[in-house]
C-alpha cells in the first residue's frame, strides 16, 4: 500500500485521518509505527503547505477560489517505509494493547504537532456581523489556511487601536475611528487591508435614527433638524459622523443643534421621557425583541443623506504587514471564505452566545439582516475621504493624513500580481 | 531649612522624573505612540492654548468644581453641625451619610440624569454630594471630638444655641474642618473629571476622555498632568487659607 493512500496527503487530512481505520490499525501497531508516523506527517505537512491563489473565470474576483497546488516529488529524506508494517509481528495482543496505551500520550503530540503553525491573535467586539469571522473559525477555514486565530474581545474601536499599535493583537475589525487615522499618521505600523461592512438603508441597526412622533407628527423632515436636541454614544464616534453628514445634507449647522452624550440605553428613555428629540441605533442588536415604545419610531433622512456607505474595516498590525505575504493573504482569504458563507446563511454558534449575552431571542439575532457584510472586501477610498474630512473638520486629526496613507491591499484577493 | 534648600527637595524627584521620561522619549526606549515626551505635551498644550481649548476645558473644571464644593460644603457643614449637636438628627441622617461614603459617585448620575434632566445640573449636584459627604462627616466629627468642658464652661457663662456655635464650636473644630474641607475640595475636584469622562460637552475629563477616543495621547497626558496640578493647586490654597484662619496651628 502506498504511504499516499494511507495517510492521505492533502492539507485537511489533520482531522479525518483521526476516523480511518486505517489509522485505528496503525494505533494497535505498536510504537515504533507511531514514531515513524510522527516523523513522517511532520515532512508531509511541511510539503503539502503551498497553495495558490486561482480566479474564477466567471465571476469577479469577489468569488475566488483556492487550489492545491499539484503535489511535489516525493521527498528524499527521511524515507518512510513504502509499505506500513501493519502485519502480524512477535508482539502478542495483551502488550500491543498495553503499549498502544502508553503511546496514547505520544500520539496526541504528534497531532497537536500538526495544527496550523502560524498563530493570529485577533481583535473583535461583540455584534452581529463579527459572525463572518467567527463562522470562519468555527468552519476551519483559518485552519485551512494554515492559521491558529484566537479572539480578543474588545468593546470597539478605540480600544482596538492601541492593542494593534502595541502588537497585542495582529488583526483588528471595527469601525473607522479617528484614533487609527491618528496613530498611522504618527508612524504606527497598521492599515486597513479590507473593507467588512457598510450601511444598507434599512438593513443595520447602525446608521438608524429615532425620533420622537410628538414632537414631529409628520415625521422628521431635514427643516426640522434645526434646534433639535439629539443623544449621541460619544464624541468623534461613528454616531457623531452621521449626524455631522445629516446636518450638512439638510444645510444646517453643527451649533444649531443641543448634543446631549449618553450611551444607547439612556438614549431611549431620555427620549421616553422627552428630554431627547432623536438618537441614533448602535451596531448592537439592542431593540430587535425588546421593542421600543410606541412614541419613538425610525427616520429613513439619515439612510438617505448616507447611501450606501463603507464604515467598517479589517486592520492590519505590523506583525502581518511586515511578515511576508502569505499569513496576511491567507487570513483574507479565510476571512473572506468566512463572510460569503455568512451572507449565504449559514449561522455560527457565536450568534447564539451572543443572543444569550444580551437577553435577545436567538432567532432574532439570527435572522438579523446580513446583507451589509461586504463580499468582496474592496475599500471604497471616496468613504475613507469622506470620514477624514469630517474628522479634519471637527479637529479629530492630530497630523494630516490622506486615505492612502491609511490602507495597504497587497493581501487582497484582487491585488495586482494575486491568482 | 532654608527655602531655596526646601525647595530643591521638592522639585528634584519630579524634575528628574521629567528628564528621564524626555532621555526615554527621545532615545526610543519609551514608545512616543504612547509615551509623548515633555516636549510634544508642551507642544500639544501650546496648540491647544491657541485654539482656546484648553482654556475653555481648565475653565469648565474649574468653575464645575468650585461651584459644586461650594453648594456642597456649605450643606455639609451645616448637616454635620445639626448631627453633633443633635442626638436625633444624628441617630437618623449618620447612617444614610455614612453609606455614601463608600459608594461610587458616579453610580448616581443615571438616576440623577433622569430626575433633573440632561445638562449641568445633574452634574453640579453629584460633584456637590460628593464634597457634601465628606464634609457633612468631618464636621459631625470636629463637633464630637470637642472638649465637653469648653463647652460646659461657656454654657456657664451664658452662650446658647448660635453663640455657642459661632465662639465655641467652630473655633475649636476648626483644625478637623479645614481638613474636611481641603478633602472634599479634592473629591470635588475627582467628581468633576469623573462626570466629565463619563459624558460632558467640556472639562479635562473630557480632554482626556476624547484624546483616548482619538488616540491622542499628548492630550491624555496634558489632562492628567492638568487634573494633577489642579489637585495640587487647591491642596496649596486651602493649606495657605487654613493657616490664614488657624494662625496658631502650625
Amino acid at each position: 500500500m502506498l504511504t499516499s493512500e494511507v495517510f492521505d496527503l492533502k492539507p485537511t487530512s489533520v482531522s479525518r485521518s483521526r476516523k480511518d481505520p486505517k489509522l485505528a490499525k496503525f494505533f494497535l501497531g505498536g510504537l515504533g509505527d507511531l514514531v515513524s508516523h510522527c516523523l513522517f506527517t511532520r515532512t508531509v505537512r511541511s510539503r503539502s503547505r503551498p497553495e495558490r491563489l486561482s480566479l474564477d473565470s466567471r465571476s469577479s474576483w469577489s468569488v475566488a477560489r483556492f487550489e492545491p497546488e499539484p503535489n511535489p516529488p516525493a521527498p528524499q529524506h527521511p524515507q518512510p517505509p513504502e509499505v506500513l508494517p501493519f502485519g502480524p509481528t512477535s508482539w502478542n495482543g495483551t502488550r500491543r494493547r498495553l503499549l498502544s496505551l502508553a503511546a496514547a500520550p505520544g500520539l496526541l503530540s504528534c497531532g497537536r504537532a500538526r495544527r496550523p503553525s502560524r498563530s493570529l491573535r485577533v481583535a473583535v467586539s461583540p455584534r452581529v456581523t463579527m459572525a463572518s469571522t467567527y463562522l470562519a473559525k468555527e468552519r476551519g477555514f483559518f485552519d485551512a489556511e494554515g492559521l491558529d486565530v484566537s479572539f480578543v474581545e474588545v468593546p470597539g474601536s478605540r480600544e482596538a487601536v492601541p492593542l494593534l499599535a502595541g502588537g497585542q493583537v495582529d488583526v483588528a475589525m471595527f469601525s473607522f475611528t479617528p484614533a487609527l487615522a491618528n496613530a498611522i499618521s504618527r508612524g504606527s505600523r497598521i492599515r486597513i487591508v479590507a473593507a467588512r461592512e457598510e450601511i444598507r438603508p434599512g438593513c443595520s441597526e447602525l446608521g438608524a435614527l429615532y425620533y420622537r412622533r410628538q414632537r414631529f407628527p409628520n415625521g422628521l423632515r431635514p427643516q426640522d433638524l434645526k434646534r433639535v436636541r439629539v443623544a449621541l454614544a460619544s464624541d468623534s464616534s461613528t454616531n457623531e459622523f452621521f449626524l455631522y453628514t445629516l446636518l450638512r445634507s439638510a444645510g444646517v449647522s453643527y451649533s444649531d443643534v443641543r448634543v446631549s452624550t449618553m450611551k444607547i440605553e439612556e438614549a431611549v428613555a431620555a427620549a421616553s421621557a422627552g428630554y431627547v428629540d432623536m438618537f441614533f441605533g448602535s451596531g448592537r442588536p439592542n431593540f430587535m425583541d425588546r421593542g421600543l415604545p410606541a412614541d419613538l419610531v425610525r427616520s429613513d433622512i439619515l439612510d438617505r443623506a448616507l447611501g450606501e456607505f463603507q464604515y467598517s474595516y479589517v486592520v492590519y498590525s505590523a506583525t502581518l504587514l511586515d511578515g511576508g505575504m502569505e499569513p496576511g493573504a491567507s487570513f483574507l482569504r479565510a476571512y473572506l471564505r468566512g463572510a460569503r458563507a455568512f451572507v449565504a446563511g449559514d449561522s455560527p454558534r457565536f450568534l447564539d452566545d451572543l443572543a444569550r449575552r444580551l437577553h435577545l431571542k436567538a432567532e432574532l439575532v439570527r435572522a438579523a439582516c446580513r446583507q451589509n457584510v461586504s463580499l468582496t472586501g474592496e475599500v471604497r477610498t471616496a468613504d475613507l475621504d469622506r470620514w477624514l474630512a469630517w474628522a479634519a473638520d471637527k479637529r479629530y486629526l492630530t497630523h494630516p493624513i490622506t486615505s492612502a496613507q491609511l490602507v495597504d491591499l497587497r493581501f487582497h484577493p484582487a491585488a495586482p500580481g494575486k491568482g | 531649612m532654608t527655602v531655596p534648600r526646601q525647595l530643591i527637595w521638592r522639585v528634584w524627584l519630579p524634575v528628574t522624573l521629567f528628564a528621564l521620561w524626555e532621555l526615554g522619549g527621545r532615545t526610543g526606549v519609551l514608545d512616543p505612540l504612547f509615551f509623548p515626551p515633555p516636549s510634544a505635551l508642551a507642544s500639544a498644550a501650546q496648540a491647544l492654548y491657541q485654539t482656546g481649548e484648553l482654556t475653555g476645558h481648565l475653565g469648565a473644571t474649574l468653575s464645575r468644581t468650585l461651584a459644586g464644593f461650594v453648594l456642597g460644603a456649605i450643606a455639609g457643614l451645616a448637616c454635620g453641625l445639626a448631627m453633633g449637636l443633635s442626638t436625633p438628627i444624628r441617630r437618623s441622617l449618620e447612617p444614610l451619610v455614612s453609606t455614601f461614603v463608600s459608594s461610587p459617585k458616579l453610580s448616581l448620575l443615571p438616576l440623577l440624569m433622569l430626575v433633573l434632566g440632561f445638562g449641568e445640573k445633574p452634574r453640579l449636584t453629584l460633584v456637590a454630594a460628593a464634597a457634601f459627604i465628606v464634609t457633612a462627616l468631618h464636621t459631625l466629627d470636629a463637633v464630637r471630638a470637642l472638649n465637653p468642658d469648653f463647652v460646659e464652661l461657656a454654657r456657664n457663662y451664658g452662650a446658647r444655641s448660635w453663640r455657642l456655635v459661632r465662639s465655641v464650636y467652630l473655633p475649636a473644630g476648626l483644625p478637623q474642618l479645614f481638613t474636611g474641607l481641603r478633602l472634599a475640595l479634592g473629591r470635588a475636584l475627582a467628581v468633576s473629571i469623573s462626570v466629565e469622562i463619563v459624558g460632558a460637552p467640556n472639562g479635562i475629563g473630557q480632554m482626556i476622555w476624547s484624546g483616548w477616543q482619538i488616540f491622542a495621547t499628548e492630550r491624555v497626558y496634558l489632562g492628567v498632568l492638568l487634573a494633577a496640578i489642579l489637585g495640587a493647586s487647591f491642596h496649596g490654597s486651602m493649606r495657605l487659607l487654613e493657616k490664614a484662619a488657624i494662625p496658631w496651628r502650625d
